[in-house]
């Protein structure tokens, strides 16, 4: 700053000017400012005292935008002391600009399910399933290759899941084990008879319960049967999907309509052929569509567009493919992580009072056909899993599971006995438990772990010679043949 | 001095027995333990019946024939298997071979195969990339990061190599990497390495200015800093998903993108050979006598 | 030689005249209590005239006198008009006894008389204050201190060391406790009663403690076992409702109730609370009004205790190793069989099989965007 502008500037202010302190005045706010009084425009800043101690403010005073950097280089008054101030963080320091995924696309990608690997060996001699081959006890110790189209069926159903290493392999497929025998035997025998199969598939960590419910989803596909799948159950309950109350209900259920819509979407695409071919039987009002009678399903399926009206399409898709009497396939209703639906849910009623899973409408469709409150008139299956990795507590299921197992093997002293004073057991949960089957899986035996393994090296993702040694060795790291420790110890090891 | 002979110190270390040992007939007594108690009364009774299998051998047994018959058929059995080891011999073969004779499991395999040793139970380049890996001493979840890595490279598709950015000589073509993930990470990280890394001497140049001279790597140091350069490579990329598994994917694809000529950890290398190059004339450079 | 003067004083205590003589010998030489801290000398006090005199006598001249034999000290008594008439009678009867002594014996008397002078005439000799010795003094003994501490450390080489001392005094002890053990340990044998089991009534056990005559705040409390099942005269229903009404206090693993009470200040009090509170539960659990029926018994206090055992099934024995010989033997047999028809499976030469099947062109070297030709071939 030159002398004659500092004196300049002096002289046309008398007191400090307004906003950023009298310092600060530079020589080319102080030729504006000259400027401004030659032109007899008013100066606002000029306002101030001639002499003040407190820290100067211009509140109503708008700086120019041209300005605004000057001010901020400027040095503060001496008076104001120093500000603390957090500087902003620099975004993107490298320089590279990167885009950032857009929303959703994250957990698309967490989501994902690959299930082929061009590099991975063709199996020779391995067949695809057909619809009896489960059924054969002699198929026990075989690994049999899903078909194309059930893949696809099952892709649909969100059958597959993405902890389970179908990314490794050339073609999916799955091991039959004599669980898979007992379960797909009594699937038919219910089917053949019009009833009702109801079934909790349970058992320790990765001993392969998703797998059996896809085997069972898959038997069911191969049968031409209508397939039902609620692939996670945990969506339902964590209060991560809208609800809404249900009219004319005592007591008040609640509909997942944006849920409702997927599954339809999901019914729809894995049970398609069977829907081109159904035709409705009854008029259905208060649907966003009119449906006439003898429309096939899918027309019926499509009407449901948005989430608004998906719960009625629901219902009548539901009415449609259970009606008794015109030629209507069996049907597989299946839901894995059991756990999540056996408990008071995350949502909440108007009063903040929390509102109990079975009173989710979809999730009551689900535990009445469980429990045998209601039947499916054309026989099928419903099958649950539970799951045990990221499963709430829920003494009440474990109990009824254990008393149901107990049962089965004909134990009358040893059926487990509620613990009279342990809190948190459900009544409705034993209701619902009270008369079902139950599967246990465990390990695999030695002859199953050696044709998985063999299965593994053919497909040359595991570089060992697999004979008994081998197999023992795997078998005993994984916990006596759970199968999921199995794959952890053979196929995501450093080792190969 | 010729050493003296000593006849005399021979003759002591000779023994002039006048009857075999054997044929002195055992004592019978001896072997047999007597012991008498204070307070027994039948003293008289000192030397109690020996019972016929405590005798020693060579005894005069009034009833041997039994005891012979047996000796007989084990001298036999012995004789027999002596046959079996002379055969062994006629035939070629080791008849003592350690890794069967004495041995109720036989003898290990020496030296141990390098999964029974539990140092060396995984590649040693993998160990050494886990370990650059591992943050916060967490090794498990290196392990399984590394492990990841491997998965990811197995599922991808065989690289597509780029001739201008080419692997190391004699590695195997694209098609067998993926089914052999740690030869391709190995590969990858051994291409990708310097041979050199320039140190700067402070002050050798003259005027205070530092000088640049080429100094060699080994082998391990040339992997480190190859994955160190991957890894800041890393760190500076967006993730496509979410979760745990997000990382070793990222560091897998990276070691694709240097596998196909892609990375940018190519020009690291060429950038730092270009500079050790235009210094190699420093090689010459000799450290000045230390002035005290 | 000190001691022995000091027993020969303590001997002739009751003996009025030297008693007198020894205390005016002790008033003689202690001075007057001086300030704690003083920078003047310590002067006597200046006495008035007329008293000086009065006091500087001593007030019982009489006996100073000293007698020969015990004859003429009896009679001088005798010549005292205060004696009793008791005493007088006493007096003359020794004076009767003494005169009655052969020549010799009074020569004794005499003797030992002479004797005593002697010894006494350390303790008897006047000691007279030095005036200007001040007790700092370093050769100023101070006679009011009880042990003399002057040299009493210092060794002479005429005794053990106190480590010996020490050691004998263990040897000591031990010699007691040894002496007790032969001796006084077995006279206990007399109060030894034999032992009798608890009969079947008997169902509570009682447990005290003792700190050994100590006072201790636990030594009071007394603590009550007893399984319900031993308690006669219970029906099932009523050792259930005695179990429920112990609480707490029942331990189903073991089935035992435990109950403690420390509540009075004697041992005898709270055992009889105890007994009174078992008697008031039995009688409580035999109550048929209320039986608890629809309380579960109460178990959450208690954690049970899992003891995991080795596995039976899985002991070494000559079964179980042929068991396991036949299972090695069958998974052998398969492995050979698998290798005899080729269906062993290895996954290196599978790999290898299979990559060697398709081999692929190798890659030709290309330009592609490189430095130019004229670089390259410098």
């Amino acid at each position: 700053m030159s002398a004659s502008n500092c004196l300049r500037c002096c002289l046309l202010r008398p007191s400090v000017v307004g906003r950023a302190g009298a310092t600060a005045a530079t020589a080319k706010a102080s030729a504006a400012a000259t400027a401004r009084l030659r032109q007899g425009m008013p100066l606002a800043a000029a306002a101030a005292a001639s002499f003040s101690t407190t820290a100067n403010r211009g509140a109503n005073q708008k700086p120019k935008p041209g300005t605004k950097a000057a001010e901020r280089n400027a040095p503060p008054s001496i008076r104001q002391g120093k500000l603390f101030t957090i500087k902003k963080k620099k975004k993107n320091d490298s320089g590279a600009r990167v885009k950032s995924p857009l929303p959703g696309e994250r957990k698309a990608f967490r989501k994902r399910i690959l299930l082929s690997n061009t590099n991975a060996l063709p199996v020779p001699g391995l067949t695809d399933l057909g619809a009896e081959s489960m059924l054969d006890p002699s198929n026990v110790c075989k690994v049999l290759s899903l078909p194309d189209d059930v893949v696809d069926q099952l892709r649909a159903d969100e059958a597959f899941k993405t902890t389970q290493c179908w990314s490794m392999f050339r073609k999916p497929s799955i091991l039959i084990r004599t669980e898979t025998v007992d379960l797909i035997t009594r699937m038919h025998a219910a089917a053949k008879t019009n009833k009702t199969l109801r079934l909790v598939l349970t058992g320790d960590r990765v001993t392969g319960k998703s797998l059996m419910l896809l085997q069972a989803i898959t038997q069911a596909h191969l049968n031409d049967w209508l397939v039902v799948n609620i692939p996670d159950a945990q969506e339902l309950t964590t209060a991560c999907t809208e609800y809404a109350p249900i009219l004319d209900t005592e007591p008040i259920q609640y509909m997942q309509q944006n849920y409702v819509l997927k599954l339809i979407q999901a019914i729809k695409k894995s049970n398609e052929k069977l829907l081109l071919k159904l035709t409705t039987v009854f008029s259905h009002a208060g649907l966003p569509q009119n449906i006439p009678i003898k429309s096939p399903l899918m027309q019926l399926a499509n009407s449901a567009k948005e989430a608004e009206g998906a719960w009625a399409v629901f219902q009548a898709m539901w009415q449609e493919m259970t009606a008794q009497g015109h030629g209507r396939p069996p049907m597989l209703l299946s839901l894995d992580g059991l756990t999540h639906i056996m408990r008071i849910s995350d949502y909440r009623t108007p009063a903040f009072n929390p509102i109990h899973s079975h009173d989710l409408a979809l999730v009551r469709l689900f535990t009445d056909h469980l429990s045998g409150a209601t039947s499916l008139p054309n026989g099928g299956a419903v099958i649950a899993a539970t799951n045990r990795n990221n499963a709430p507590r829920n003494p009440s299921m474990e109990l009824a599971l254990a008393q149901r197992e107990a049962e089965q093997l004909g134990g009358g002293k040893d059926v487990p006995q509620p613990q009279p004073y342990l809190k948190g057991y459900d009544e409705r949960v034993e209701a619902v438990l009270r008369n079902v089957q139950v599967i246990k899986l465990q390990g695999l035996s030695k002859l199953e772990a050696r044709a998985l393994m063999e299965y593994w090296a053919a497909s040359g993702v595991l570089r060992i010679t697999v004979d008994e040694k081998s197999v023992t060795e795997k078998w005993a790291l994984g916990g006596s043949g759970v199968v999921g420790e199995m794959e952890r110890a053979s196929l995501l090891t450093m080792r190969f | 001095m010729p050493p003296r002979l000593k006849v005399w110190a021979a003759c002591r270390a000779l023994s002039i027995r006048p009857r075999p040992l054997s044929a002195r007939p055992p004592l019978r007594c001896a072997a047999v333990p007597v012991r008498t108690f204070a307070d027994s009364t039948n003293t008289t009774n000192t030397t109690p019946a020996v019972p016929a299998s405590k005798l020693p051998e060579g005894y005069e047994d009034p009833e041997p024939e039994s005891q012979a018959k047996k000796n007989e058929s084990e001298h036999d059995d012995n004789v027999l298997q002596a046959l079996d080891k002379l055969k062994m011999i006629s035939y070629g073969l080791n008849p003592f071979d350690p890794a069967v004779e004495g041995h109720k499991y036989g003898l290990p395999q020496l030296p141990l195969p390098s999964p029974m040793h539990m140092k060396h139970r995984y590649d040693d380049v993998v160990v050494q990339l886990t370990k650059l890996i591992m943050r916060d001493g967490k090794l498990s979840k290196a392990q399984r990061d590394m492990a990841m890595i491997l998965n990811y490279l197995r599922t991808s598709p065989p690289p597509k190599i780029n001739p201008s950015k080419p692997l190391m000589p004699g590695s195997p073509p694209a098609a067998h990497l993926p089914l052999d993930p740690i030869t391709y990470i190995t590969i990858a990280i051994d291409s990708v390495a310097p041979l050199v890394r320039v140190r700067a001497l402070a002050g050798a140049a003259g005027g205070g200015k530092a000088l640049d001279i080429p100094v060699p790597l080994a082998a391990r140091q040339r992997r480190r800093m190859a994955f160190q350069w991957i890894l800041d490579v890393v760190e500076k990329k967006p993730s496509k998903g979410s979760g745990r598994g997000m990382f070793p994917t990222r560091v897998a694809e990276e070691i694709v993108a240097v596998v196909e000529g892609r990375s940018g950890v190519w020009d690291k290398r060429f950038l730092l050979h270009k500079q050790a190059t235009s210094a190699r004339a420093n090689l010459n450079y000799k450290a000045p006598p230390r002035r005290h | 030689m000190t001691s022995a003067a000091n027993s020969l004083r303590l001997c002739l205590r009751t003996s009025n005249q030297i008693t007198s003589r020894l205390r005016t010998v002790q008033r003689r030489q202690v001075p007057l209590a001086r300030r704690a801290l003083s920078t003047s000398q310590a002067r006597w006090v200046a006495k008035e005239k007329g008293k000086d005199d009065e006091d500087s006598e001593p007030p019982e001249l009489k006996y100073y006198s000293s007698f020969n034999d015990p004859g003429e000290a009896l009679r001088n008594r005798l010549k005292d008009e205060t004696l009793s008439e008791d005493d007088r009678a006493t007096i003359t009867g020794m004076l009767e006894e003494w005169q009655l002594l052969p020549q010799q014996k009074k020569g004794d008397a005499e003797r030992l008389k002479r004797d005593i002078n002697n010894e006494m005439s350390d303790l008897r000799r006047i000691i007279n204050p030095k005036r200007d010795a001040f007790w700092n003094d370093s050769d100023e003994k101070d006679t009011d201190l009880i042990t003399d501490e002057f040299g009493e450390d210092d060794f002479e080489e005429d005794d053990m060391l106190s480590m010996s001392h020490g050691k004998l005094e263990e040897h000591r002890e031990a010699r007691e406790y040894a002496r007790i053990t032969v001796w006084e340990m077995p006279l206990l044998s007399q109060f030894a009663k034999s032992f009798q089991p608890p009969a079947k009534e008997d169902c509570l056990r009682f447990r005290y403690t003792t700190y050994m005559g100590e006072l201790h705040p636990a030594d009071r409390k007394v603590v009550v076992e007893f399984c319900p099942k031993d308690v006669p005269g219970l029906s099932e229903a009523q050792q259930l409702k005695l179990k429920k009404l112990a609480g707490p206090r029942y331990n189903p693993e073991k089935d035992i109730v435990k109950m403690s009470c420390e509540r009075f200040e004697h041992q005898a009090q709270n055992k009889r609370y105890l007994g009174d509170t078992v008697s008031k539960m039995i009688e409580t659990a035999k109550d048929p009004t209320d039986m608890f029926e629809d309380i579960p018994l109460d178990t959450r206090h208690h954690t049970f205790k899992v003891k995991l055992k080795y596995p039976k099934e899985w002991y070494i024995n000559t079964k179980r190793r042929e068991e396991l010989e036949a299972l090695r033997k069958q998974s052998l047999l398969l492995d050979e069989q698998r290798r005899a028809t080729g269906g062993l499976i290895d996954g290196v030469s599978i790999i290898k099989k299979n990559l060697l099947a398709a081999v692929e062109p190798e890659p030709v070297m290309e330009l592609r965007g490189g430095p130019r030709s004229g670089k390259m071939r410098r």
